[in-house]
């Protein structure tokens, strides 16, 4: 009985899933392959012929890698726009104006504070931190430092905010930066 | 035999018609699309399994990972209430595909 694990492992070496995932895809494929190969044997094929049988099962290796891939990529760049929609509502929260941020990688413009207003989070009855709870679609790392940043300017905008000049991001030059925090 | 091309729009209401029976893991699911169809459709890994993470991902079917009585892994397909939704107006749809196709074929045939 052949490893089909490792035959089909080998096979797919590379494929450019996260690392479970694509263990998970090799269990899968390499039990379709088991079951055709035991099938053969059951219709009383000799062990090379039930191999080389059930290996017909695919044609393509590169194609059957390439199309899982593409896959489950498509579900990735869903989770990207998820995270990026959620990083806009929490600008929006906290900055009373929905800031771009076409992706997570993108650092988003932060707006001045001059120009857009008194933000809703500078309100005494505000619950800022009920806002970032809320973020819990957001990676974890990502919350913490939303969290973090939050608490900064809660901490600092009765001073900052009476300064001429004031711009979120010369005060918080890490401020939300989505794709590289520490 | 069916060319690829064509066999690939048909794979999403093929699978969805078989589940309509029952759990069934991939192996069986290409068996039973091959054997029902009679051997027209036969669809090769690199065909079934990224249409069954599609299918999967647009929530119209729900992969489990089952053990068997034997202790082998295997991961089960069944369809979900959305598939279900989904496999009545499909249906439809090609049903009347086919009808128009075989209106148009037997026209340029006469």
């Amino acid at each position: 009985m052949p490893d089909w694990q490792e035959l089909v492992r080998q096979r797919l070496r590379g494929m450019a899933l996260e690392g479970g995932e694509a263990e998970q895809v090799i269990d899968e494929i390499a039990g379709h392959l088991e079951d055709a190969y035991r099938a053969q044997l059951g219709l009383g094929l000799p062990d090379q012929v039930a191999l080389r049988k059930a290996l017909q099962e695919v044609n393509d290796w590169h194609c059957l890698k390439s199309e899982i891939e593409s896959v489950r990529k498509e579900e990735s760049n869903v989770n990207n726009r998820r995270n990026a929609i959620l990083a806009s509502r929490f600008n929006h929260a906290v900055f009373g104006k929905r800031a771009p941020c076409r992706h997570s990688s993108v650092r988003p413009a932060a707006p001045d504070l001059e120009h857009s207003g008194r933000p809703d989070w500078m309100d005494s009855d505000h619950d800022g931190l009920r806002l970032l709870d809320n973020l819990l679609a957001v990676r974890r790392r990502h919350r913490r430092v939303y969290f973090k940043a939050g608490r900064r300017i809660l901490a600092h905008s009765r001073h900052v905010r009476a300064l001429p000049g004031f711009t979120v991001s010369r005060f918080f030059p890490d401020w939300l930066t989505v794709g590289d925090a520490p | 035999m069916i060319a690829s091309g064509i066999k690939r729009g048909t794979a999403e209401l093929a699978i969805l018609s078989v589940l309509q029976d029952g759990a069934l893991h991939g192996y069986e699911i290409a068996r039973r699309i091959e054997n029902q169809s009679k051997g027209s459709l036969r669809f090769t890994l690199a065909a079934l399994y990224p249409m069954l993470y599609r299918l999967e991902k647009q929530k119209l079917i729900l992969g489990l990972w089952e053990t068997s009585h034997n202790g082998r892994r295997r991961r089960c397909y069944r369809l979900t209430t959305t598939g279900k939704q989904r496999l009545a107006p499909l249906r439809k749809q090609w049903a009347e595909l086919f009808m128009a196709l075989h209106r148009i074929a037997r026209g340029s045939n006469a």
